[in-house]
């Protein structure tokens, strides 16, 4: 073992130009399969701790549950902690509603509901205090900050009925606002959550609630599934999953964990990951399979004096496995080095550039078995690479490595090739049976090009995946959203928005409901009042944005008025229309010029009027947009005045002026540039007294759009790593090819033929590779691509495919393709033209 | 006494249309301590027979029987153990490894049967050789006389049963060459080594005892020399 182990060291030692090819392919393989579980490990460890700090580190909050079941679950071995928390009081708030702007949290009549929760300790398993204190007994509350107003005294040391506000918690679960779960027949459950939190006692006998975590991740579902039916409850099937009707479960927190019930989109997104590995791993593997393949075939002759010399099969497997072994003890942690390094780097940029908007700092991480099994994966690359080689050469005899008789494996190829002889002429031909005879050599490299094509034409198709399922690159609507109120300062403060805003899109709307007399007959829509009027929206929209809004519905005249939805066989082919219009008191026949209907059989087909979706907007907004089960009537702006100047006279002041309030949505790249400008803004405009709502969703969509980003450059940076890999790789073939090869040439020179002929001969080589390359990448990568469009069409709800066919890539592809083929012909034929006849003859004669 | 016999030897290579017989039935006895050249033309098997002799290429058929073992029934194991033990192989090209240095190069096939060597053999083959201020060199730092001495050293080390030498000087100058065939001639008398020489030059040939000429894969003649006193 002695002698075998230092015949390895001796042969690392003394060919330390060839062994720094293996070493770099080992070296770049871990880089490539290391980082894969960096990147997976940390953005995991991201999400969890992402979602503990904004959603609790809880798993599940079961309702309406009762002292003894509570000691029950707390008994329960699988449950690490269980939190009781009780809701006692509930506060109606006139005047504090008028100012929240949180949408729905206000009752029909403007009350503000605040309800009243108590727990015995552990708060900050539910929310996260962010001033002053916990309560420390029952007349004291923490509130969330989304209710602190310093200029209307809700802050600390002011009261709320009989609470003192001791602390502001930074809610979890988005205690403060109403939450919203859809059911399979559209309707929605509305769950509550609590917005002030006082200390108290949990006795027996109380209706409480059950914040519960779980010792460990795994099988988080049935866990909660059994003791969610346990404590009484009953499920439904929601949209293929099972939903319990006590249990609130922590989503975020559990899909962080990895762990999903029927989430599509989880899983292909897993399926997506396993893919990349494998074809890296694949690639890597061809790598270092070719270099280990080269470096044996440099070495065949001295294997063969080895074995000439008495050393058995297995004494050389063993030292060829030793020297694998050498070299990957020394590479795979240079590997891991490079890959922390660049990682780091990489976390380092993300968090410098996300400072102010990601809740936690992104932490490099990764976890011992994903290193374990990173490191094993890597090991079995290397091993079954380089196995595959050892155990090739291990079939050949000695005399035959002395002999060198197979070295060159040259194959008896075709007489005539009639197409390439017409096409290319008879240098073409010699060149095409080249080819053919050097099958293997030829192979190697053009499995290395279509395996770089296939991988760079699914990368790029993956980040458009990614992207998509973020919605970052397609049509992202929700966006600034700002509400101002109507006083003298509003149009030049809407003059500096649209300053700041330039060109991007700014659109004014004003907006209140009426009531309306409709012929009962035609109407499909059955909110009734009982005195036959119905409540519709009326919206004024800045006429760009009308015409806009106009296009997208589908209308060509001008000065239509557009009814939205729900009213089915409306007359609209009349010039004018009276409308009866039910002001506060008075009944008063209005006139609006024309009427389109716009009924869209699908009501969830939503024309975007500003930014926003209003359909995904629940949580930003109270009153900015038409509910989706309410008609509406869209107008311009002027026409939109000169209605309210109708119920100037009969409707009150206040509601004149929030008709006049403006509501500014803006949709803008520069989102994050334009918060700071805004902001500025708005704080001058505070001072001067003005009411300026404002909220800039955009900076939320911040987060994944620069984790796209991130991950964009990560997978580029790996897809340069493996195009360097390829590029090794073929330098590394055609060195030994052409080396092999020298004779070849020498003799073809020798008999006459031009340096021009070789050239052309060993062009025209190159050229049938690349196209060859082309002709198979292109296809294998179109089905993958096909199959990702295919799964990606799973995941979005529409079923619409997300992505677009990669046509960008394609060209990059065949661009780089033939890029390569260039530099091969001009690599080899410098390497040519540097050889002496007589020298080549000579040196294969020695 | 008997020490290497080859009964019926043949060796084809290729197939049907492209065969060639390469050895054709050939029988051979090798006495202990003999010297033998084998002589013939290019390509008429000289060579080949060398290499089944010794184990590192595989007759069609007939047996190989070195000091009463049929080296082909053999499994790899036993054969590499012959090899390293019985058999000593001595190229044209020399074949030394180039990452050992003279000394590892002379120890290596002792080194890989994991045997111990007599130090007083080594420092006296390193002598006899002339290869005492060349102990630590790279075979890439000796000049072509030096690297086949060598690998002489290296076939010598392990005391085989047969010393089996391919062209042995074919790479060299005249020079170097006679002093190479003194060198064998030396160890063939000092340690009764038995030594099989393939040569296609007939005056070096005439440094052995006996001189089988080849033709076509067949013995065609097979005779003893007579050395004159001062040879």
């Amino acid at each position: 073992m002695k002698t075998i182990r230092s015949l390895a060291f001796n042969y690392l030692k003394y060919n330390s130009k060839k062994v720094r090819v293996i070493v770099l392919s080992i070296i770049l393989t871990t880089i490539l399969l290391f980082t894969v579980s960096l990147g997976t490990s940390t953005v995991r460890q991201y999400k969890i701790d992402t979602a503990k700090t904004e959603f609790g580190s809880y798993h599940v909050t079961f309702r309406d549950t009762n002292y003894d079941q509570y000691q029950d679950l707390k008994n329960n071995k699988a449950v690490k902690k269980v939190v009781p928390i009780q809701t006692i009081d509930k506060l109606s708030d006139d005047e504090l509603g008028k100012y929240v702007n949180i949408k729905n949290i206000v009752d029909s009549e403007g009350k503000f509901d605040l309800r009243i929760q108590k727990m015995e300790s552990d708060f900050e398993e539910v929310v996260t205090l962010v001033k002053g204190r916990y309560p420390q007994n029952d007349h004291e509350i923490i509130i969330t900050r989304m209710l602190e107003r310093n200029d209307l005294a809700i802050t600390i040391g002011k009261k709320i009925s009989d609470y003192t506000i001791v602390g502001i918690f930074q809610e979890k679960n988005a205690q403060a606002v109403y939450n919203y779960q859809q059911k399979e027949d559209g309707s929605f459950d509305t769950i509550f959550t609590p917005a002030a939190i006082t200390k108290g006692n949990i006795d027996n006998g109380d209706n409480i609630d059950l914040v519960t975590t779980y010792k460990s991740s795994y099988n988080l579902y049935n866990k909660i599934y059994k003791d969610a039916q346990s404590l009484g409850g009953t499920y439904e099937i929601i949209y293929g999953s099972k939903r319990y009707n006590n249990a609130d479960i922590n989503f975020q927190l559990v899909v962080a964990y990895g762990q999903y019930e029927d989430f599509i989109f989880q899983r292909t997104m897993y399926i997506f990951m396993i893919i990349i590995l494998i074809i890296l791993s694949a690639f890597s593997a061809i790598t270092i399979y070719n270099s280990f393949t080269i470096s044996l075939q440099e070495r065949k002759k001295q294997l063969g004096i080895l074995r000439s010399l008495g050393a058995s099969k297995r004494q050389l497997i063993k030292m060829l496995l030793y020297e694998t072994l050498i070299l990957s003890i020394i590479s795979i942690p240079i590997g891991i080095i490079f890959s922390f390094s660049f990682g780091s780097i990489i976390i380092f940029v993300i968090n410098k550039i996300l400072e102010n908007i990601i809740v936690n700092k992104v932490k490099l991480v990764v976890y011992p078995i994903f290193l374990i099994i990173s490191v094993i994966f890597i090991l079995l690359t290397i091993f079954l690479a380089s196995f595959l080689p050892i155990i090739k050469m291990r079939k050949i005899s000695a005399i035959e490595t002395i002999r060198e008789s197979k070295d060159y494996k040259v194959l008896r190829s075709k007489e005539d090739y009639p197409i390439i002889k017409h096409l290319f002429g008879s240098t073409g031909e010699f060149a095409y049976k080249n080819m053919k005879r050097n099958k293997s050599k030829f192979t190697t490299v053009l499995v290395s090009l279509i395996a770089s094509v296939v991988l760079f034409i699914t990368i790029s198709t993956f980040i458009d995946v990614i992207a998509s399922s973020y919605g970052v690159d397609n049509g992202r609507e929700a966006d600034i959203h700002i509400v101002i109120s109507d006083n003298e300062a509003a149009t030049e403060l809407v003059q500096n928005i649209k300053s700041l805003v330039g060109k991007d899109r700014m659109t004014i709307i004003k907006e209140r409901q009426f009531d309306f007399k409709i012929d009962n007959d035609n109407i499909i829509y059955d909110n009734v009042s009982n005195d036959g009027y119905y409540g519709i929206e009326i919206f004024g929209l800045d006429d760009a944005s009308y015409n806009r809004y106009k296009k997208v519905a589908g209308l060509k005249n001008d000065n239509q008025i557009l009814l939205y939805n729900y009213l089915e066989n409306y007359d609209d082919n009349t010039d004018t229309n009276t409308y009866e219009v039910f002001f506060k008191d008075t009944i008063k026949d209005i006139e609006i010029c024309r009427v389109d209907r716009k009924f869209y059989p699908d009501h969830q087909t939503i024309i975007p009027m500003g930014c926003y979706y209003h359909f995904n907007n629940f949580y930003i907004t109270y009153d900015n947009e038409l509910d989706w089960w309410s008609p509406a009537i869209i107008m311009r702006m002027e026409d939109y005045d000169n209605f309210i100047n109708v119920a100037k006279e009969y409707e009150t002041e206040q509601f004149i002026k929030d008709a006049n309030s403006q509501k500014i949505d803006i949709y803008s790249e520069k989102f994050v540039k334009l918060d700071k400008q805004l902001n500025k803004l708005f704080a001058e405009y505070r001072e001067k007294g003005m009411d300026i709502y404002y909220d800039n969703a955009s900076l939320e969509e911040y987060e994944p759009y620069m984790i796209i980003k991130t991950i964009r450059l990560v997978l580029y940076i790996a897809l340069i790593f493996v195009i360097i890999v390829c590029l090794i790789n073929i330098i590394n073939i055609l060195n030994t090819s052409i080396a092999l090869r020298e004779t070849e040439f020498a003799v073809l020179k020798s008999v006459g033929m031009s340096n021009k002929k070789i050239n052309s001969m060993l062009r025209l080589e190159q050229i049938f590779l690349g196209i060859k390359t082309l002709l198979w990448s292109l296809p294998l990568a179109t089905g993958v691509v096909l199959m990702l469009m295919k799964l990606s069409k799973e995941i979005t709800e529409s079923g619409k495919v997300a992505i677009s066919f990669p046509l960008r890539a394609y060209i990059i592809s065949v661009v780089g393709v033939v890029s390569i083929i260039f530099i091969m012909i001009k690599y080899s034929i410098s390497k040519i033209k540097k050889n002496n006849i007589i020298d080549s003859i000579r040196k294969q004669s020695i | 006494m008997e020490i290497l016999r080859a009964e019926n030897l043949c060796k084809i290579y290729g197939k049907s249309g492209t065969k060639v017989v390469a050895l054709n039935n050939v029988n051979l006895m090798v006495e202990k301590g003999e010297f033998i050249a084998i002589v013939g033309a290019s390509g008429s098997g000289k060579s080949t027979l060398l290499h089944i002799l010794g184990g590192v290429d595989e007759p069609t058929s007939g047996k190989v029987v070195l000091n009463g073992k049929d080296i082909y029934s053999l499994n790899d194991e036993e054969q590499s153990k012959l090899r390293r033990r019985e058999i000593g192989l001595i190229y044209q090209f020399y074949n030394l490894i180039p990452t050992l240095n003279v000394r590892e190069n002379i120890l290596l096939p002792i080194k890989l049967d994991n045997g111990k060597y007599d130090i007083n053999y080594f420092n006296e083959l390193v002598d006899m050789l002339d290869l005492n201020n060349r102990i630590t060199h790279l075979p890439s730092e000796l000049s072509g006389g030096q690297q086949q001495r060598v690998a002489i050293a290296r076939t010598l080390m392990s005391k085989p049963s047969v010393l089996l030498a391919d062209e042995p000087t074919g790479n060299l100058d005249s020079q170097n060459s006679k002093e190479i065939m003194k060198l064998l001639t030396r160890a063939n008398k000092i340690y009764h080594q038995t030594i099989i020489m393939v040569t296609h030059d007939k005056v070096l040939a005439t440094y052995a005892d006996r001189i089988i000429t080849i033709e076509d894969g067949k013995i065609v003649d097979d005779k003893k020399v007579m050395h004159h006193e001062n040879n």
